[in-house]
């Protein structure tokens, strides 16, 4: 029952660091969608799923969006789309843009020394195989 | 049977509801969160073609609550302004809806009057000094110290001519140093909420 209850406890820590990790990274995903062109805001969300498989809530996306509006990172310009109604386009300021690369650098920087931690762990189970 | 209601009136059922909910923040600001997601729930709705108010009712569901959203506005508004700001009366009004959620918000507000009311202080005083030098300045008044000024009797004054350059250094000093404290636990909280959402 214990070892149950560990085995419960271990994969709920496990899912709710995995959702820390990507809530954390969400804020340099949306930055780095608008990299190459001003997109608006369903098309943020089909650019995170399609590159990065990344499922963002929408009603997380856009008060993101404001954030980062205030702050001066993004602005946006509402066009017409031809659609019938007006779309909103998020474009990344000069700021917005120093700040994205900054970021991107160190992301890389970060997760090639965790790479190095983890590469010798064998995600499919190797401990347990070495043991038997 | 069920009855389907009118995408539009959907809406703007769920944008009033949203407007309430956002509280207090510039009309500005606020037409344009609301007219950011009334463009994102009509653009699902020209992708999906038929069934609109279904499509409707869907997008708004995968928005939450008009006050869980309300609440996710809010919260990034605050890291927006949490830190970024050293103007007094931004800090104040931060702090002060801090207050209103819980003890530590009001420790912090009590902390950020305590601190710019001492500073502020400190100032008045030393620059008060020279025109009422024997009323003005630290009092030793059994069983409390006052800042300020005493016109009654038996108060026994501490600093005397060094409540200038005492006042004048200490007083910008803790205006300055509860700025950058405040600032400090705003950006903190701020880091918090980032983590809750």
């Amino acid at each position: 029952m214990y070892m149950l209850m560990a085995s419960i406890d271990d994969s709920t820590a496990g899912d709710h660091w995995d959702a820390q990790l990507r809530k954390g990274s969400l804020e340099l995903a949306i930055l780095a969608s608008l990299w190459a062109n001003p997109l608006y805001g369903l098309e943020i969300l089909r650019t995170l799923r399609s590159r990065g498989g990344m499922e963002v809530a929408e009603g997380t996306l856009y008060p993101i969006l404001n954030r980062l509006r205030i702050d001066g990172l993004v602005s946006s310009e509402w066009q017409d789309a031809g659609t019938g109604h007006p779309r909103k386009y998020y474009t990344l300021t000069e700021t917005g843009r120093a700040r994205t690369r900054r970021m991107a650098a160190s992301w890389n920087a970060f997760s090639a020394q965790m790479n190095l931690a983890v590469s010798a762990i064998d995600a499919k189970g190797g401990d347990d195989d070495n043991a038997s | 049977m069920t009855t389907q209601v009118e995408p539009g009136t959907q809406i703007e059922r769920y944008l009033l509801l949203l407007r309430t909910a956002l509280g207090p923040m510039p009309a500005a600001e606020k037409s344009e969160i609301l007219s950011d997601l009334r463009s994102h729930i009509e653009e699902r709705m020209a992708d999906a073609g038929t069934n609109r108010a279904q499509i409707a009712a869907e997008t708004i569901a995968a928005l939450g609550s008009a006050e869980s959203l309300a609440a996710s506005y809010r919260r990034e508004r605050l890291m927006a302004r949490a830190g970024a700001t050293a103007e007094p009366h931004l800090l104040l009004r931060a702090t002060f809806q801090w207050a209103l959620t819980g003890l530590r918000g009001f420790v912090a507000f009590l902390v950020l009057l305590f601190g710019y009311g001492l500073g502020i202080g400190f100032t008045i005083c030393a620059l008060l000094k020279p025109f009422m030098p024997n009323n003005v300045g630290l009092w030793a008044d059994p069983p409390a110290f006052t800042l300020g000024v005493i016109t009654r009797p038996g108060a026994h004054e501490l600093l005397g001519w060094w409540m200038m350059p005492v006042g004048l250094t200490i007083g910008p000093l803790l205006s300055i140093g509860t700025t950058r404290l405040v600032q400090w636990l705003l950006r903190k909280r701020a880091a918090q909420y980032r983590e809750a959402l």
